[in-house]
């Protein structure tokens, strides 16, 4: 693991694997917020506006 | 996925067949450099360090992509359609150049710079050369084609990258992506006639998409500061800047943004909302998902970019299934596609962690899913 640096990871240089694990445990878990945050989005598209109709067949990340 | 749009050619006649390679080639450029990039960028930090970076090539990449897509409208009346479509293949390749000759992280990532804007002008031409040279009754049929092609990418990238990284080298499998480049090129030239008369008379809108491309920045680079206050600051100053592009870009003669982009009260506000939401959230498995799993579960570069790779393809299968459902079900896949991408997400995060290799694989799989499962419906 050495070179592992990341420092938006916050790991450091000679950090282990089991250091590793545990940062992209909380990394990937933490950005779940997110994820809830879309979630009440969808509940705004489908209680509090109506509800979208977009044809999106072709939009992607 | 529409229910209207089949994902085939068949009925389009003469040259519209050609106009739709072009067009399919725009987008399977797009697609598959990403899944490509996942799976072979492990394997280039292993030779040429720099891993602090990585995340940078997903973030300088996206912004470039995201701004020149902006940009595209003004670059089409300026250069043309043609012109555009060059441009933007001639940018990403030599993007592409340089990132496969890069000797450290730094210059790769400049060639990342020149892969986002030739991909993000790439997008925006592909867009626009739809409305312009296929009759509106074909739409749902090209658009269909594209999602389809992601779909094809999807497949097609991970094992393009894993085994040209296995057998010649990471630097030989980046450089793959000149070939979808070079026939996009050699078509343009053999199809499309020069451009005529550009209406290119107005100033490039640089202000606009230089602060766009700050308030972006400040937003993504915020994780690289030490200490929650300074990423909070830097997170906020972002968004913060993001809402002036938007006021200043209502006020435009020529608006780069879509109308209603941030307004959380019309359809296509909230609907953009959701989708960049999303994204943020499975993100750090998008980046650091084929790293994690090669260097935790010891899977191979092939085996690491089809498991990131089951993302887009269980978007395209349950996109595909979701736009069939009846009008009635719609509401339930708005509520149901976040909510499994947030359940993806949770499990990812322990078993791309922890394991096992194939828990971490569903986990991926249903993020994707649940993208479908909104993109169906929203």
């Amino acid at each position: 693991m050495a070179g592992i640096a990341g420092n938006g990871l916050g790991i450091a240089a000679d950090a282990g694997l089991d250091h590793f694990a545990a940062v992209i445990r909380d990394l990937v878990g933490g950005f779940a917020a997110f994820g809830l945050a879309a979630l009440v989005v969808a509940s705004r598209m489908i209680f509090g506006a109506p509800a979208a109709r977009l044809t999106s067949t072709s939009e992607r990340k | 996925m529409s229910g209207r749009g089949e994902a085939s050619i068949a009925g389009l006649v003469g040259r519209q067949r050609l106009f739709a390679a072009i067009v399919g080639l725009g987008v399977f450029i797009s697609a598959v450099n990403s899944v490509l990039l996942v799976t072979v960028l492990p394997t280039a930090v292993d030779d040429i360090g720099g891993i602090e970076f990585m995340s940078w090539t997903t973030t300088i990449y996206v912004t470039a992509s995201i701004v020149f897509s902006a940009a595209g409208g003004w670059m089409k009346a300026r250069l043309g359609g043609r012109g555009g479509l060059l441009a933007g293949a001639s940018l990403f390749m030599a993007g592409t150049a340089i990132c496969a000759a890069a000797p450290a992280m730094p210059v790769l990532l400049l060639g990342r710079l020149g892969q986002g804007v030739g991909s993000g002008l790439l997008a925006a031409m592909s867009y626009t050369f739809v409305r312009s040279v296929f009759p509106q009754g074909l739409w749902p049929k090209i658009f269909a084609l594209m999602a389809a092609v992601w779909g094809v990418a999807a497949l097609a990238g991970p094992a393009l990258g894993g085994v040209l990284t296995g057998v010649v080298g990471w630097r030989p499998a980046i450089l793959s992506m000149m070939l979808p480049a070079l026939l996009l090129v050699t078509l343009v030239l053999a199809a499309l006639p020069r451009d005529g008369e550009r209406g290119g008379r107005e100033p490039f809108p640089l202000l606009r998409l230089v602060v766009l491309a700050s308030g972006i920045l400040a937003v993504a680079a915020a994780g690289n500061f030490p200490g929650a206050g300074l990423q909070a600051m830097s997170a906020f100053a972002g968004v913060a800047v993001l809402a002036l592009v938007v006021l200043a870009d209502r006020r435009a003669e020529r608006p780069i943004l879509p109308s209603n982009a941030l307004s959380f009260t019309s359809e296509v506000g909230l609907g953009l909302a959701m989708k960049w939401l999303l994204i943020i959230s499975t993100m750090p498995v998008s980046v650091y998902g084929a790293l994690a799993l090669q260097r935790l579960h010891g899977a191979t570069p092939l085996v690491a970019g089809y498991v990131v790779a089951l993302e887009a393809l269980g978007w395209t299968a349950s996109a595909f299934v979701v736009a069939r459902l009846p009008a009635r079900w719609s509401a339930g896949a708005i509520v149901m596609g976040p909510l499994l991408v947030v359940c993806g997400v949770l499990a990812g995060s322990r078993t791309l962690a922890y394991g096992p290799l194939w828990a971490g694989a569903s986990a991926v799989a249903l993020m994707g899913i649940g993208f479908g499962a909104r993109a169906g419906r929203s």
